[in-house]
């Protein structure tokens, strides 16, 4: 016990140096902390945007449809499948599409589009169209269209305009032109909606079409873990002629991330701990060295290699709590500040993802029991080699000055 | 008498070849229990290499070192550690308490090495503070001691291993003349008192005149040996 208080109060002896490398660690850890955080908020940011934006947490498709887009393609309301979706009660949300490539038309520009057919109650609670509207309202009658703002200016379109859209009809190809008015303009900004989308009713694209079923199917549970966890019903759902994809299969690029970030975080802890390596043995270097002859008379009044390990490892462990306590303080207080007040990444893209929220700081456990708890334990083995290089002083040589 | 130390034609060379030095020629030399004796000799004529290896922490290139009937001089790594702990004392010239610990615990240390349990540590402790004047002064640190004071405790660490033999290379060389005065009465009493034998390397009259053997080294080798 007296060793390993001696370990303790020495690192006292030289409080400035101590609280240096303490502060230089901590502040090794509390980036560690600091970016993990940061990395979880923004893979959370990135997840909610690409769920609620438009993905949902599940979505379902004719195969066919997914490989060509072909609009006949579809699938029947009214089949098995949606029986099997209302039963399954974790289910807070069904919204069924129909998609097809239109060619939109205003009285100064044509131009290529997705019209989207929606049923308005039904995608307000899967996407954020509705929030995102910039002017007018969603569409309430079967000739209203909402149009992405980008899309809007290449038309020089506004408010109550009329635009025509031209669709194939499904089987024969035909061209169908039905003239709509704009009654809400959006902006999601996420690029390829508001550049090249329109959103209309459900019924009046499947006349177009001459279609009675629905192309795509979003499915919303409460929250990603009951989507997690229903995984496997969404796959049961797959048939040869259905797709049943959960968001993992959707937005792969966002799984992806998550995989780099682990990766890059594992890149970034080993640098750290390098060089959180290199300040614990600089330290203890030159604070055992500068006491070498109080280590030759520890030796010549009987301490053993065993006693000398332990009280220089009880030195290193000392300096890491010290180092840890501060670094734990650092991230609290910058992580607390960011996890409140967050950082407004919104609109910037990444990963083909697009930010609609700001990126707020997420803590989580590891961060301050896995994380601390390495480097103390890499701290104490790294002291393993200043003891190696003390035990091995010989008490003479280290005490020539006297005996 | 009883031996406590022996030495047979130990000899001691430093360096190789041509740069070869020979701090240690031949001695052969018989310490008894309950000396009080001092190395004497100007610097440069071996007696702190003669020291070094008589406590173990340095090894003869030939001849042998009998403590207690035991050749130290085959002893290596713990074992001679927890023999040196066990029957050697040291005091230091610049007294070498360990500044992070209280003057109780400087004492306690070496007892916790020999595994004393803790009440018997303490009792002890009590005891010496007591027999060296420095009743009370447990819980201070060494720099909060004046000079005599630190080696004061130093000599209590020395005697609470209850060695055979303490080990002093110069003492007094850091303390004014009267306290280097009360040092050495303290030390000739425990000598007195506890039979413990202390061998200094010195070159302080007042040692010399209080020494109840002087052994004079010259170049390595025994130039007198002399009983006053």
């Amino acid at each position: 016990m007296m060793i390993l208080k001696l370990g303790f109060r020495n690192i006292m002896r030289n409080k400035r140096r101590s609280i240096l490398t303490g502060l230089a660690v901590g502040l090794g850890l509390a980036a560690m902390i600091l970016v993990n955080g940061f990395w979880k908020g923004m893979l959370a940011n990135m997840i909610d945007s690409a769920v609620s934006n438009y993905v949902g947490h599940a979505q379902i498709h004719h195969r066919q449809f997914g490989e060509s887009h072909e609009v006949q393609y579809s699938l029947d309301p009214s089949s098995e499948l949606f029986q099997k979706l209302k039963q399954n009660t974790q289910i807070e949300v069904i919204s069924k599409r129909v998609i097809a490539l239109a060619m939109v038309s205003s009285s100064q520009e044509s131009l290529n589009a997705i019209a989207l057919g929606i049923i308005p109650a039904e995608e307000k609670e899967i996407s954020l169209f509705d929030d995102r509207i910039l002017e007018g309202h969603y569409p309430e009658n079967e000739n209203d269209l909402m149009i992405g703002v980008q899309l809007q200016k290449k038309l020089s379109v506004q408010l109550g305009d009329r635009i025509v859209i031209t669709v194939s009809e499904a089987n024969t190809g035909e061209l169908n032109q039905e003239l709509f008015r704009v009654s809400g303009i959006f902006g999601t900004g996420v690029k390829d909606m508001d550049e090249g989308m329109i959103l209309v009713h459900q019924r009046k694209l499947q006349q177009m079409l001459s279609i009675s079923g629905v192309h795509e199917v979003v499915v919303m549970f409460s929250d990603l873990k009951t989507a997690e966890l229903n995984a496997p019903f969404i796959n049961s759902l797959s048939t040869k002629d259905i797709k049943a994809e959960n968001w993992q299969e959707l937005v792969p690029q966002v799984v992806g991330i998550a995989k780099v970030t682990d990766f890059s975080m594992g890149i970034m802890g080993i640098i750290l701990f390098i060089l959180v390596g290199q300040v614990i043995l600089n330290t203890l270097f030159m604070s055992l060295f500068e006491r070498s002859y109080e280590f030759g008379v520890l030796r010549a009044i009987g301490t053993k290699n065993r006693e000398l390990y332990l009280m220089i490892c009880s030195e290193a462990l000392a300096l890491s709590c010290l180092s840890i306590i501060l670094g734990m303080i650092i991230a609290l207080i910058v992580g607390g500040y960011w996890s409140v007040l967050g950082v407004d990444y919104s609109g910037v893209q990444f990963g083909e993802v697009t930010f609609t929220e700001k990126i707020f700081f997420k803590f989580s456990l590891e961060q301050f029991t896995l994380y601390p708890t390495s480097l103390v334990l890499f701290t104490v083995l790294v002291s393993l080699y200043p003891a190696w290089k003390i035990v091995r002083i010989k008490a003479a040589e280290a005490l020539h000055r006297s005996l | 008498m009883e031996h406590v130390f022996q030495l047979e034609n130990v000899s001691k060379v430093f360096g190789e070849g041509a740069v070869q030095v020979k701090a240690l020629n031949s001695i052969n030399l018989e310490f008894h229990r309950g000396e009080f004796s001092a190395l004497i000799g100007p610097s440069g004529s071996g007696k702190s290499t003669l020291l070094n290896i008589m406590s173990g922490l340095d090894t003869p290139t030939t001849g042998d070192v009998f403590l207690d009937g035991i050749n130290i001089s085959e002893m290596s790594g713990n074992k001679l550690c927890d023999f040196r702990r066990d029957h050697i004392g040291f005091i230091f010239q610049s007294f070498n308490l360990i500044p992070v610990l209280t003057v109780k615990e400087n004492i306690e240390y070496i007892m916790l090495l020999q595994g004393v349990a803790e009440e018997k540590r303490l009792q002890r402790v009590e005891e010496i503070l007591e027999r060296i004047g420095l009743k009370g002064f447990n819980n201070r640190y060494p720099n909060q001691l004046s000079g005599g004071q630190q080696q004061r405790v130093a000599i209590a660490r020395a005697i609470a291993s209850q060695p055979s033999i303490i080990l002093a290379d110069e003492p007094t060389a850091n303390l004014d003349s009267k306290t280097g005065t009360e040092l050495i009465d303290l030390m000739a009493q425990l000598n007195a008192d506890y039979g413990t034998t202390f061998i200094f390397s010195t070159h302080d009259q007042k040692i010399m005149d209080r020494a109840r053997r002087l052994v004079t080294l010259e170049d390595g080798k025994i130039v007198s040996d002399k009983l006053s």
